[in-house]
């Protein structure tokens, strides 16, 4: 009596949750900075207009990575053997 | 947001006189340094196009550097506004009666304290350095009588003009303390 383990090949797919991770510490970190300087920055044109070029910043980036990202192919297998070619030359 | 005009327990007829905040310089430094850093990848991009040219042709290896490349503007964006963050919340307010100091040590991490001016015992100034005497900032040290021993304004302009309006500001408040009717 025996099972087989299902066959596991990791996919480049760990590299797009590594991305999606990323984004979610910078949306909460991000979150945080916000609510510092909306609690404890004067009310000012400084303290306004940083906010609003990092709101601004960062939504292109996301929106433009996102836009990147989806274009590849995640499916591509991780251990590929042919991943170095052309790395080193001996 | 705060207002500009009014003080944590502010009392009346207190006035603001003036918000000291760090030097521009300070924060430009800061911001060159990150500029350099936004600029590695790119510079690693165009190495990556003279040398290994068979490189870009692997596609499963472009997928990983695009994404280590993103990660890698995520995190340097977010760590460019938390230092922002925390060097714009360090504020000294100078008003007709006190000296208020906020500093943002970190993330839920602040500490605000403040002194009557009548306890001022001695300014001191220190401009140390190449670009802190060009740019004329420095660092203010504040030595009171009361529970916290030592102010310190840190990397403020003029810190001599500084000092001085506070010793002014500090002798008219001594006498007020001394004469009450005055």
């Amino acid at each position: 009596m025996g099972f087989a383990l299902p066959a596991f090949a990791p996919t480049l797919i760990v590299f797009y949750w590594a991305y999606l991770l990323a984004v979610l510490f910078f949306i909460i970190v991000g979150i945080i900075n916000i609510y510092h300087l909306l609690k404890f920055g004067f009310f000012s044109w400084v303290n306004i207009l940083v906010i609003a070029a990092f709101v601004a910043i960062a939504s292109c980036l996301i929106y433009f990575s996102l836009a990147v990202l989806v274009a590849l192919d995640w499916n591509r297998p991780l251990f590929d053997s042919g991943i170095m070619n052309g790395l080193f030359i001996f | 947001m705060l207002s500009k005009k009014r003080l944590p327990n502010h009392k009346d007829g207190e006035k603001v006189i003036m918000h000291f905040w760090k030097h521009p310089f300070v924060f430009f430094k800061i911001f060159l340094l990150y500029f350099l850093l936004f600029l590695i990848p790119i510079a690693v991009w165009f190495l990556i196009q003279l040398t290994w040219t068979d490189l870009l042709a692997n596609q499963s290896l472009m997928t990983i550097l695009t994404v280590l490349g993103l990660i890698y503007y995520l995190l340097l964006l977010v760590f460019v506004f938390t230092i922002w963050t925390f060097n714009y919340l360090d504020v000294w307010t100078l008003s007709t009666e006190r000296i208020v100091s906020r500093n943002q040590l970190g993330f839920f991490n602040r500490i605000v304290s403040e002194l009557e001016l009548y306890q001022v015992q001695d300014v001191t100034v220190e401009q140390k350095g190449v670009f802190a005497t060009i740019f004329n900032y420095g660092h203010l040290y504040i030595q009171t009588a009361g529970e916290v021993n030592r102010f310190t304004f840190e990397d403020v302009p003029n810190p001599l003009e500084s000092a001085r309006l506070i010793q002014q500001l500090d002798e008219e408040a001594k006498r007020c303390h001394n004469n009450p009717s005055v």
